[in-house]
């Protein structure tokens, strides 16, 4: 007969804090001693790929950084891969942000690529930081309607003066907008996609994943599952880096997880097909 | 300029959309109208919602607090129907806890909506008949940042030993760390969103849960509001006539017609 | 009159915004651009509005010496230390990138990660086969989790296969519908707030 103290209770009753512990051991452990798993690559990088590989030489591709802070880990060793691909295919690259967090993430993605951002000769002409708009779904009918209502970048530089921004009248002269977002990308679909046609990518987390299918392939033409997407994509730019690095723990914590969840079955079913 | 608009060009592929909404528009209206007569339409129980106020008597039996937050959101965007559909639930929230004294924790993370929700629970305690029990501490701006915000609430679930949790309204990634540091603190936790991909970590972390579009209804089922509840069933009736499109429009493609497949590029 | 202008203004600027969406009439549309352009104005004073907001409160809790009051200072004083960096230097000045990258970045992300957590606690506590549709649930989570690691792909090919199936077919379908739910959910609200019967948004009040 099942009582409190039974082996059965305790699996299906585990303390919350055994399981943070274990996972803790599960992602820090791999991080310091990776075992080096092969990454497979999904379609959907495949698709992003090939599509930025296909835009004529010079394509005006513009990142919208609609990240915070919190979803940085996951989303800027995205945008390193796909802003490394840009740069390898000489497309000219405009950065601009719709969270206020985005510019400063934006300006270290150019410095990471290029090596520098404002400073760097090919500023203006080849990738420009237009800073935070704010304002949210609003800013972006905004800037949709007229990408030259930014008056100053995120340094303070007219915008006007600027090379990159001169033949841009509205969206529609972008080939491709690549989304990097922690919360949605319906927004930008229905600000970018639907009004003024232009494709788009949609970087996101891997939770946000499930909204971003529905709209693929039809008006997002790839998107990067979260870190294993940015895993992917750093495979295929050969740029191995953090997300790469990442795949051993998370595979780890994804093994935990499942365990767990198979323990606590054993312990439920046992309990329950015993006679009371 | 009055021939300009007489004209009305349409946009770029948006012909079909304009059309549906002109249809749904019309249905819920007819509805609407027809509830103002008398035609009251029944909607099904929500148990979440009934689960309200066993909630309430769970926290006023403990002596302790009933936590209220209508999440992240603000009154522009995507998020603002779902801000509005949590600020109706928690009027009626408000309502309950002044007839029974239950202590009342709102928090948010968008300072423009703190007048609306001031004024929403003042003036639900004045409808209740206990205006001297409204406590203006109770009602909490946190931060603008998300997790922030999370952190502030996660906090007072904790520190105040809250009872019940309600989070009614527009969630991102803070659900589930809301809702998982709720249970930890022996919360009895309703969770309501529309953000379809957080609805996922409210089923495994709450005891009850509105899915999507139920989070619109649960103003109108609260507030038995004949007219609000024909807005319910005008919903219903919408969607079923969306699914006819989709259907009609797949069983069609698949004998070659593309009828409805080329309305909906117009 | 306390609800018929709002709900006025409601109404006209509601109209304004879905004509210009799907008509070229260069009038509305250029109504609509520049209503846009105040909107923009407004929300980047709801972050002036915000901070007041939040000043007005961690200075009541410091000045009545009730607890926490030291946590109130620690935020104010770090507010005042962003804002005054940020305007005087700018937010693109290598001092403001270094306090958000090691000050708001790690903190961000740090509360973040305790989705992580909670998530693998929440999951163990949940995914128990109690009915046929629990257990179907429970097999397609295991599935899912297999095929988006790497390890799963090392344990069988298949995985990454059957769970893109699963994300594509029933889960992109069943998101699909909700989507479609929720976008006539919010029509409905929308309807009711132009007809008056939905008064939230304006305070009991109205």
């Amino acid at each position: 007969m099942a009582t409190e103290k039974d082996w059965t209770h305790k699996l299906a009753t585990i303390d919350p804090r055994v399981i943070f512990l274990l996972l803790f051991i599960c992602v820090g452990a791999p991080l310091l001693m990776p075992f080096g798993l092969p990454v497979g690559i999904s379609p959907p990088t495949t698709s992003t790929y090939k599509f930025i590989e296909g835009l004529p030489s010079g394509s005006i591709v513009v990142s919208a950084f609609d990240m915070s802070a919190a979803v940085a880990p996951e989303c800027y060793p995205q945008v390193a891969a796909f802003t490394t691909h840009l740069k390898n295919k000489n497309h000219k690259i405009i950065e601009v942000a719709f969270d206020s967090a985005g510019p400063m993430f934006a300006d270290q993605a150019l410095k990471d690529v290029f090596g520098a951002s404002k400073d760097h000769p090919l500023y203006g002409k080849n990738f420009v930081n237009l800073g935070y708009v704010a304002g949210g779904e609003a800013a972006m009918k905004a800037f949709a309607g007229d990408p030259k209502m930014i008056q100053k970048d995120f340094y303070g530089k007219d915008v006007k003066d600027l090379e990159i921004m001169q033949p841009l009248s509205s969206a529609r002269d972008f080939k491709l907008m690549i989304v990097i977002s922690g919360s949605q990308v319906d927004n930008f679909v229905r600000q970018f996609g639907d009004p003024h046609g232009v494709p788009i990518v949609g970087a996101v987390t891997a939770v946000l994943v499930t909204r971003v299918m529905p709209y693929y392939p039809a008006k997002v033409v790839g998107y990067l599952n979260g870190l294993r997407g940015a895993a992917e994509y750093e495979q295929l730019v050969k740029r191995p880096g953090i997300a790469l690095a990442g795949m051993d723990a998370q595979s780890a914590a994804h093994l935990l997880v499942i365990i767990f969840i198979l323990v606590g079955n054993v312990g439920y079913i046992v309990r329950k097909r015993r006679p009371s | 300029m009055l021939g300009e608009v007489i004209l009305l060009e349409f946009a770029k592929g948006v012909v079909h959309s304009f059309t549906l909404l002109v249809i749904s528009s019309v249905v819920m209206i007819i509805l609407l109208y027809a509830s103002r007569k008398g035609k009251v339409p029944k909607i099904r129980k929500l148990a979440a919602i009934d689960a309200i106020d066993e909630a309430i008597g769970r926290a006023t039996e403990m002596g302790r607090p009933l936590h209220f937050t209508p999440g992240i959101g603000d009154f522009y965007g995507y998020d603002a129907p779902m801000t509005i559909a949590g600020i109706s639930v928690l009027g009626h929230v408000a309502r309950r806890v002044a007839q029974y004294n239950t202590p009342l924790i709102v928090t948010f993370a968008a300072p423009e909506i703190e007048p609306v929700i001031t004024d929403v629970v003042k003036q639900a305690y004045l409808a209740a008949g206990r205006p001297e029990r409204f406590n203006p501490d109770g009602i909490r701006f946190i931060s603008t940042r998300q997790f922030a915000y999370t952190a502030g609430v996660v906090g007072i679930l904790h520190r105040e030993k809250v009872a019940a949790n309600l989070m009614i309204g527009y969630f991102a990634g803070e659900s589930i760390i809301i809702a998982e540091a709720g249970f930890l603190a022996g919360a009895i936790q309703i969770g309501a969103t529309a953000n379809t991909y957080q609805i996922p970590f409210f089923v495994v972390a709450c005891d009850h849960v509105l899915v999507s579009e139920e989070l619109y209804a649960a103003g109108a089922y609260l507030s038995k509001d004949p007219v609000q509840l024909a807005a319910i069933t005008g919903q219903d009736w919408v969607r079923l006539i969306v699914a006819a499109f989709l259907v009609a429009g797949c069983v069609l493609a698949t004998f070659g017609i593309s009828l409805i497949a080329d309305f909906f590029k117009m | 009159m306390k609800l018929k202008v709002p709900l006025g203004i409601t109404i006209i600027l509601v109209l304004l915004q879905v004509a210009d969406y799907y008509f070229k009439v260069p009038v509305i549309n250029t109504a609509a651009a520049n209503l846009t352009v105040a909107i923009l104005v407004m929300s980047a004073i709801a972050v002036g509005i915000g901070i007041i907001s939040l000043t007005r409160i961690h200075v009541r809790r410091i000045v009545g010496k009730r607890p926490h009051s030291l946590e109130s200072a620690i935020m104010l004083i770090t507010l005042a230390i962003f804002i005054l960096v940020g305007a005087v230097l700018g937010s693109g000045d290598p001092s403001y990138v270094y306090m958000f990258q090691n000050i708001i970045v790690p903190l961000d992300s740090a509360m973040f990660s305790l989705a992580g957590f909670f998530m693998a606690s929440a999951a163990y506590r949940a995914f128990r086969a109690r009915s046929r549709e629990a257990l179907a649930l429970l097999v397609a989570a295991v599935i899912v989790m297999l095929g988006q690691a790497p390890i799963g792909e090392t344990f069988w090919s298949g995985f990454p296969v059957l769970s893109q199936w699963i994300l594509d077919v029933p889960n992109t379908g069943g998101v699909r519908a909700l989507i479609m739910g929720i976008a006539i959910g919010m029509l409905s609200l929308t309807i009711r707030m132009l007809m008056g019967h939905e008064k939230g948004y304006l305070g009991t009040g109205a």
